[in-house]
């Protein structure tokens, strides 16, 4: 993003969109100077964000809604990417929706007790938006922030003081799972099983509201994500383990944002495997000024007993995807062998968050799969399927080459 | 019946060699000791495994139906079923974690079958695991019928010291005879390694020319499960499953580990 942007600055759309995503966020930017020279600041906090760096000492607080006087529709929206799935915003439209975020920061180790930090525990509990009071400490600064794993921020500030205006309506049930002496793992397991989407519930686990009560700790955002897959997924994939194999192939597909996603599930145990097809120009494939440039793919797999090193290839993403892949086994009461093909277009350049691919995937497994009887139909239905149409075309083979499961001859082929 | 008393280590080295490709199986005793069969989830890897009666200090199995007690007087409609072997459904990670916790005594083992339980004994210390249910655990396979072209004899250590390089670089190794060379060879996006060995550094090579490629995730569990045995025995052919034997038990239990290839690329 950042080498063409700079070039670039919204008036040239060298990257090849209608309009610049970005100038859209920044529009905020006029009504955020009113908030400059203010000291104080009221209004509502959808969520809390702490941050990971110089861990175990970082910055936290709660995320609050610039604009109060904006829609409550937006601000409901704020937090929601299966909302922002259902109504298929844009790019832009994200960037915008979140620019209009002010994070305020406050520096806490990750085990405090303060109030500041009891207050957000509340507010992440809270089924609704919390009012609340801020003192800033500094002037605002509107720095849009994006990043692979977490959602984008607007605006953001260090605050001296906070102070809740209201008090949090915080779901019983919730509130007995937190009271209970549970393990932050258990915890998490529980708020999910409740019905809790795995976005809430990681906004729980980082403000620190879960572990046993010697043990509670805030964790960053950015690994809270990750962790709430990762444990979420684990306790899916016990009971996947048990389930029969699928019957037949089948394939399941689904675009977003110019992410393109084929779904191989094949009669088998379980076992895992993503492919990240990097097309020239997108986020993480970009060097604007190489000529020669390929589609860069990536491979992260795991056996049926699951993975033991971090999937540092391809980090958030592997985990959010997964987690989408898991629940949609769990929900036909079957187990397969995965492989999971995602080929990301230029258009995608910036990163929005692991939500993305989370959210697309669920899609795919709302849709109907195709059926085949053989790994080779289906596979060859894939390839047909591959978008990547310029003369850097993509075939099935080169996911195949890299392949970890395709590539395995079973002994029952012998 | 079963009542057996074993070496803790040798006992320990046996059941490493199952882990490396199993958690749990069915492992079936009988007069003349206890055998196993079992693949891995995915289908890639299987171990056979048998350990004869004469590795135990103490060995005695009397069938079920054939201990007198069992003929039950009541009911003499019933035809007792004497069956020669025990099948029992066994969770090996966990005796693995218990002799690891016993150090290097003699072990005792009793099996319940009645209550579906096996007592282990290491010499004060009692511990006793519950059986898995043998109808929750996958059928024992079918062992492919493979004809090998080639054998090689090699030292251990020295196949599980080129494994481990390996791993440094890549995810798969190539296993391969060239004439009267035998060589492991494994490419990484930077490195490569080659261990090339000629007959008279081996135990033994049946020459010709030959190749398959195989994943290092299993290979390297399988050489973890091989570590107590002085040599093994791999045999191979182009494309084609590879077969590793060797002895543990002092000679008197052999394991053989079967590994699907990998689809070259080309």
């Amino acid at each position: 993003m950042q080498r063409l942007c700079i070039v670039c600055k919204g008036s040239r759309l060298l990257c090849g969109q209608k309009t610049c995503p970005l100038l859209a966020a920044l529009k905020q930017k006029t009504k955020f100077a009113e908030l400059r020279d203010k000291k104080e600041f009221f209004g509502p906090s959808t969520s809390v964000f702490v941050g990971r760096i110089g861990y175990p000492r970082v910055s936290v607080g709660p995320m609050t809604v610039l604009e109060a006087a904006e829609s409550d529709i937006t601000i409901g929206r704020l937090e929601d990417p299966g909302e922002w799935f259902a109504h298929g915003l844009g790019m832009e439209e994200i960037i915008e929706l979140r620019s209009f975020t002010l994070r305020s920061k406050r520096g806490e180790d990750i085990k405090s007790r303060s109030n500041f930090v009891a207050d957000m525990a509340e507010i992440a509990l809270a089924k609704q938006p919390v009012d609340v009071e801020l003192t800033f400490k500094s002037k605002p600064s509107f720095n849009l922030s994006f990043s692979d794993v977490t959602r984008p921020t607007g605006a953001s500030v260090n605050v001296e003081k906070m102070h809740v205006t209201e008090n949090p309506k915080i779901p019983k049930k919730v509130d007995r799972i937190v009271s209970d002496e549970l393990r932050a793992v258990e915890a998490t397991e529980w708020l999910y099983d409740l019905g809790l989407d795995v976005y809430k519930v990681a906004v729980i686990l980082s403000s620190g509201a879960l572990g046993l009560r010697s043990a509670k700790k805030m964790v960053p955002t950015r690994w809270s994500i990750t962790a709430t897959d990762d444990v979420i997924f684990k306790k899916l994939a016990a009971q996947i383990r048990e389930y029969p194999p699928v019957d037949s192939f089948y394939v399941y597909e689904s675009s977003y944002m110019d992410n393109h996603f084929q779904i191989l599930l094949m009669p088998s145990l379980f076992e895992y495997e993503n492919f990240e097809a990097w097309l020239p120009g997108s986020v993480w494939n970009n060097d604007a000024l190489a000529l020669s440039q390929r589609p860069v793919i990536v491979e992260e797999h795991e056996g049926f007993k699951g993975r033991k090193r971090y999937a540092a290839e391809e980090g958030g993403g592997y985990y959010a995807v997964r987690l989408a892949v898991a629940e949609a086994l769990h929900t036909m009461r079957r187990q397969a062998g995965v492989v999971v093909f995602r080929e990301i277009y230029p258009q995608y350049f910036i990163p929005l968050g692991v939500w993305v691919v989370r959210e697309a995937v669920r899609a795919a497994f709302r849709n109907r799969g195709e059926k085949f009887n053989t790994k080779k139909e289906a596979l060859d239905f894939i390839d047909s399927q591959l978008q990547a149409k310029t003369g850097l075309k993509l075939r099935i083979q080169d996911f195949e080459v890299q392949s970890a499961i395709l590539r395995q001859r079973r002994l029952t082929d012998f | 019946m079963f009542e057996a008393k074993i070496d803790a280590n040798i006992l320990k080295g046996c059941i490493e060699s199952i882990t490396a490709i199993v958690d749990e199986g069915k492992l079936r005793i009988a007069e003349d000791g206890l055998k196993l069969r079992a693949v891995d989830p995915a289908n890639v890897a299987m171990v056979s495994f048998e350990l004869q009666s004469d590795a135990f200090d103490d060995f005695r199995f009397v069938p079920k139906g054939a201990e007198p007690e069992a003929v039950p007087e009541a009911e003499p409609t019933t035809e007792p079923q004497v069956s020669e072997a025990t099948e029992i459904g066994m969770d090996f990670r966990k005796l693995l974690d218990i002799l690891g916790i016993g150090g290097r005594e003699e072990v005792e083992l009793e099996l319940d079958e009645h209550a579906q339980k096996l007592f282990t004994r290491m010499g004060s210390l009692a511990y006793t695991i519950s059986l898995l249910d043998s109808s929750s655990l996958r059928k024992e396979p079918k062992v492919p019928e493979l004809e090998f072209p080639a054998q090689v004899i090699i030292e251990t250590e020295e196949f599980r010291r080129t494994i481990r390089a390996a791993e440094k670089i890549g995810d798969h190794i190539a296993l391969g005879i060239d004439g009267e060379l035998f060589y492991m060879e494994a490419e990484g996006e930077m490195d490569k390694l080659r261990l090339g060995l000629r007959k008279e550094q081996l135990i033994h090579l049946t020459p010709g020319t030959l190749h398959s490629l195989y994943s290092l995730d299993y290979i390297t569990a399988m050489s973890k499960g091989m570590a107590h045995a002085e040599n093994i025995t791999l045999n191979l052919g182009k494309d084609y499953p590879l077969q590793m034997e060797f002895e543990v038990a002092e000679g008197k239990g052999k394991v053989t580990y079967l590994l699907a290839p990998r689809i070259e690329s080309e």
